[in-house]
């Protein structure tokens, strides 16, 4: 309890006053400027208080406005005639009477608020508004505090609210990936940033086990903090014995001077024609080129298509397309996209067993796993092959887990995030129906596996797989469709959307769904020292130096060396 | 200088400057005591006991007599002062007469903006009050409303120089100004050019 007894109900500065409005298009707040406030101060996306007569309201500053009650002034501004020797003081009287600013404020949640209501009754979604000349406040940090209730170890400061200063806001971590999650903004927006504080926020919980498709080498050791030209940490360096790195590129570690806790080797075997289907764009083929695949499965047998088909040169091909029945020069340009992997060090022709199997085993003793791609990261279709065998692969596991447990035997599968930077490439409407992405996002939390995409164009992205996603952050978008697309579906999205629009360039975004009780501007903090401690601080799940589940002793002398000489 | 001359100074704050010639609840007519020394236009007038307040809303000068008007003197002459010195006469014949729009009323020690019960006497003594008595009539805002009542052009520029004189008196000139121009502005909020024109007035 502080001072105030209840400080959730103390006041801001007055801005102006309710004059109208309607639930479902927002409020209209007349803005006073008496009290000196000026219409410049109020940024879209703030967050306000209204005190209504037997309600407080929660909102959020959806679009500001100038209006004139005297027609006159737009046709004739005081500036604009020379006639008056005093159009300063003419400009400076009109302006806050006759010439004034109007709000339209959203109102998202209330509480009771009259001296019958108790003190402590905490703010549900609006479902009123507030009475005619209702006046409007600033908000404080206990009216975040007191929407925003997650506290304690199960949520993390997000950061500061739009137009708070030194305000912070916190994120619940436990419902942010139970359901899946979308991050999205321009290039250079801030995606990666503070997609790899909320990445670092549930290792810290320790509720969900993540896996990381790091397609440009920054979750894992080390980012790259390109305003400031330093490297900032990675989730390895901040949790160093729950986070295991993985590799493709193994020379591109040793030339960064990372030492991964291993390396992903993909056999022949386990591609299937689904997976060329899937890269047809990335690989510019035909549908008929691409489809070809099935041809050869049901040719070669289900294992052996690719090693056979890209041992074969020249005129055997040609033979090849005619027995298969396929035309001959879609199959050479199967062919030689295909060859082409030779170069991609990762596949490995002779391989068998289960090249997911090794990251399945940490996911399920509750390690978080990053798999960095080196300069794989680089080649679409590298990308977007790995990923999406190898989620195939672990999906799999996870729903023969989850049915082994709904019948009796053993335990639910621990709550796995799938991470995907350049969500798009997986979801597009085209593609979404045949990816494991596009059934993860689909199947909700059905077998314990959501989503996080983080993505610069959600209008590429499959509409479906948009409105299945519970959490939206999303950054400055600069595409109209984009705009639209982040918004699809989300309940206020035609009040968001002008919220949405005037986001900073970078570091700012709107977060709204599942894990938050009201969409928000906040200013992701920065990821810095400060960050670096909060994340090392206090622990739920397992403290921090211990794994969650028991390790081998191998692993535990490797965790050792490699706490105590960091791999820099 | 001859007396009837032009008067260049105001009368002085707290003066008495002439008498109640005929009086309306909304509307005062007076004489000056002296020819060509009037209030100003715009001034706040103190009427009377127990006083009714008035803004000087016209000035003009005439001959007592309508019946007998004035012809030209001064062909011969270089200056309209040896006009008044070669025919002393004159001073006796014109007078000095101004109207005055009710703005308020004393009971007791309060001031109230409206209209009296009662129009003020005739003979009614009128003086013209000093800033202290300005500042306190001006203190809240309501003293406009009578004041804007009227509606035309000459009466609006008679505020407009009240509202000045008042800005002088106030010990914050700049927030009185904006004060008043302010409640102006919500009053007149349906006629933007009546509003500009008053504002670009009381600023000068
Ligand atoms: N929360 C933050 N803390 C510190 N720097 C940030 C933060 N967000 C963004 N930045 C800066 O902006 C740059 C671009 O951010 P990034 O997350 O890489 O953008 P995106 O992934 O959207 O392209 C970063 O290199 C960093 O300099
Ligand atoms: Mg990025």
């Amino acid at each position: 309890m502080t001072l105030h007894g209840n400080s959730g109900k103390v006041n801001g500065r007055r801005i102006g006053a309710v004059v109208g409005g309607q639930l479902s298009r927002g409020l209209q707040v007349r803005v006073d400027r008496a009290g000196g406030t000026s219409i410049e101060d109020l940024a879209v996306g703030s967050f306000v208080t209204i005190q209504g007569r037997k309600q407080r309201f929660f909102g959020v500053i959806t679009d500001v406005e100038l209006r004139v009650a005297d027609d006159s002034l737009r046709h004739f501004p005081p500036s604009g005639s020379a006639d008056f020797t005093n159009d300063d003081f003419i400009a400076e009287v009109v302006g806050g009477t006759t010439a004034y600013g109007l709000l339209s404020v959203m109102p998202a949640m209330a509480a009771p608020d009259d001296a019958t209501s108790p003190e402590s009754a905490s703010p549900e979604s609006a479902t009123t508004i507030p009475e005619h000349f209702a006046p409007v406040f600033t908000a404080s940090q206990a009216d975040i505090d007191a929407v925003f209730k997650a506290a304690g170890d199960g949520a993390m400061s997000l950061g500061e609210p739009q137009g708070m200063d030194g305000a912070s806001v916190r994120l619940d971590l436990s419902a942010l990936p139970a359901r899946s999650v979308g991050v999205f903004g321009a290039s250079g927006s801030g995606k990666t940033f503070l997609a790899r504080m909320l990445l670092a926020g549930m290792v810290k919980q320790g509720e969900v086990v993540s896996l990381v498709f790091d397609m440009q080498n920054e979750y894992g050791w080390q980012g790259q903090d390109n305003d400031r030209g330093r490297q900032v940490k990675g989730l390895k360096q901040l949790f160093p014995s729950r986070v295991v790195t993985f590799t493709l590129d193994e020379a591109s570690s040793r030339r960064r001077g990372i030492t991964p806790d291993g390396a992903v080797r993909i056999g022949y075997r386990e591609i299937q024609p689904a997976d060329i289907e899937l890269l047809r764009e990335s690989l510019n083929l035909t549908p008929v080129a691409a489809a070809a695949a099935y041809n050869l499965e049901r040719h070669f047998g289900s294992g052996n298509w690719l090693a056979e088909f890209v041992a074969k040169s020249g005129p055997e091909i040609t033979e090849l397309a005619e027995s298969i029945g396929v035309n001959a020069s879609a199959l050479g340009a199967l062919h030689r996209r295909l060859a082409a992997w030779e170069r991609f060090e990762f596949l490995d022709p002779a391989a068998h067993g289960n090249a997911a199997a090794d990251i399945v085993q940490h996911l399920q003793r509750g390690n978080h796993v990053v798999l960095e791609f080196g300069q794989y990261g680089r080649n679409e279709a590298a990308y977007v092959l790995v990923s999406n065998l190898l989620t195939r692969r672990i999906h799999d596991e996870w729903v023969r887990r989850k049915e082994l447990a709904d019948g009796g035997q053993g335990d639910d599968p621990r709550p796995l995030v799938i991470f995907i930077e350049e969500a798009h490439k997986f979801l597009t409407p085209e593609v979404a129906s045949q990816t494991i992405f596009g059934t993860i996002a689909r199947e909700l939390r059905k077998y314990n596996v959501t989503l996080m995409i983080v993505d610069q164009r959600p209008s590429g992205i499959d509409s479906e797989v948009m409105s299945q996603l519970g959490t939206r952050l999303t950054c400055r978008l600069n595409d109209d469709r984009d705009l639209s697309a982040a918004l699809m579906g989300a309940r206020d999205a035609g009040q968001l959307r002008e919220v949405l629009a005037r986001l900073g360039s970078k570091q700012q975004a709107l977060v709204f769904g599942h894990a938050v009780p009201m969409p928000l501007v906040v200013r992701p903090r920065d990821y810095d020292e400060s960050f670096y401690q909060e994340m090392s601080l206090g622990t739920t799940g397992a403290p921090a130096g211990t794994p969650a589940v028991a390790e081998t002793a191998e692993e535990r002398m490797q965790r050792e060396i490699d706490e105590l000489f960091p791999p820099e | 200088m001859a007396a009837g001359a032009r008067r260049m100074a105001n009368p002085i704050a707290g003066q008495r400057v002439g008498e109640v010639t005929a009086s309306h609840t909304e509307r005062v007519e007076g004489q000056c005591y002296e020819l060509h020394a009037p209030p100003p236009l715009g001034a706040l007038l103190r009427i009377g006991s127990p006083p009714v307040y008035a803004v000087v809303r016209q000035i003009w000068n005439a001959p007592i007599d309508p019946a007998r008007p004035l012809t030209p003197r001064g062909a011969d002459l270089e200056t309209v002062d040896e006009v008044y010195a070669n025919n002393p006469q004159l001073t006796s014949v014109l007078i000095t007469r101004f109207q005055a729009t009710v703005v308020g009323y004393a009971i007791g020690a309060a001031i109230r903006h409206g209209l009296p019960p009662a129009p003020p006497i005739l003979h009614s003594f009128v003086f013209v009050c000093d800033a202290g008595e300005i500042a306190a009539f001006t203190a809240h805002p309501g003293y406009l409303k009578l004041l804007t009542a009227e509606g035309n052009l000459t009466a609006d520029l008679a505020m407009s120089a009240f509202l000045r004189q008042a800005a002088d008196a106030a010990s914050d000139k700049r927030g009185f100004l904006l004060r008043a121009g302010r409640t102006l502005a919500t009053e007149l909020a349906d006629d933007g050019p009546r509003l500009r024109t008053i504002l670009g007035e009381m600023a000068l």
